[in-house]
């Protein structure tokens, strides 16, 4: 499995404004709400503050990777959101975070969810692919760092 | 008193190693100064990395290796079994 098996360009975002972690997640989750059927704006965000209470996705270098299971969430689905600062996250590692790869996860797909991770991890674990994303100056140059499977 | 302990262990939660299975592993691996190794023979991970440590897509029923080396060895050993015996505090 590869990140383009479950990113788009219209789920990937450059540069988003904002100041906290809350209102990353709350930005993300109305932006996501609009393309994507029967998920609700408000729904969305409470599932993924929900899971951030039990302990932050902030797993270090700046990367975090919010993600909910959802009842009418019919494939797993990833959005790419690079902020524009980094924003405290409670991170493992106590950095502030500037990449999010949310994870929107149908109930009963648990080892898809698994193989998603580990490819997710495999990547944002390399510093080079980290550097890249960071590097790009708009959405269309993110989607493309993203899914370069070369990197 | 420095050691080296090898053995395997099966992960039996039913959501598997997932992201706060995860990270509750490295909690505990991470309070023990000694290495600490997960993995499959072919593919030993520090088990001290998250992202690491979700590389690795262990699904319920995949028997797993440990090998830890170092002072406290066999207490490090001991919590790690123990967070996965009780399922990451899990219900299933």
């Amino acid at each position: 499995m590869n990140i383009i098996d479950i990113l788009t360009p219209e789920h990937t975002y450059n540069g988003l404004v904002c100041n906290s972690k809350k209102r990353a997640l709350e930005a993300t989750s109305e932006w996501l709400a609009d393309t994507i059927p029967n998920v609700d704006a408000t729904a969305l965000f409470q599932a993924l503050i929900g899971r951030e209470k039990l302990s932050s996705t902030g797993f270090g270098d700046g990367i975090a990777l919010p993600h909910c299971r959802l009842e009418n969430c019919e494939q797993v689905t990833g959005a790419l959101v690079k902020l524009d600062k980094g924003v405290d996250f409670d991170a493992i590692d106590r950095q502030p975070v500037d990449i999010m790869f949310i994870l929107l996860v149908p109930k009963a797909a648990t080892n898809e969810h698994l193989q998603v991770l580990s490819t997710l991890a495999e990547q944002f674990g390399k510093q080079t692919f980290r550097e890249r994303l960071r590097a790009c100056q708009n959405s269309a140059e993110l989607f493309a760092a993203a899914t370069d499977t070369s990197l | 008193m420095s050691q080296r302990i090898e053995s395997t262990i099966t992960i039996i939660n039913k959501l598997g190693l997932h992201a706060r299975a995860a990270a509750k592993l490295v909690n505990v691996a991470s309070k023990h100064a000694c290495d600490i190794e997960i993995g499959l023979p072919e593919r030993m991970v520090n088990a001290k990395s998250i992202m690491s440590v979700m590389l690795l897509a262990a699904s319920q029923g995949t028997e797993l290796t440990l090998r830890i080396q170092g002072e406290g060895a066999q207490q490090a050993h001991t919590d790690v079994c123990n967070i996965i015996n009780n399922r990451f505090d899990e219900d299933e």
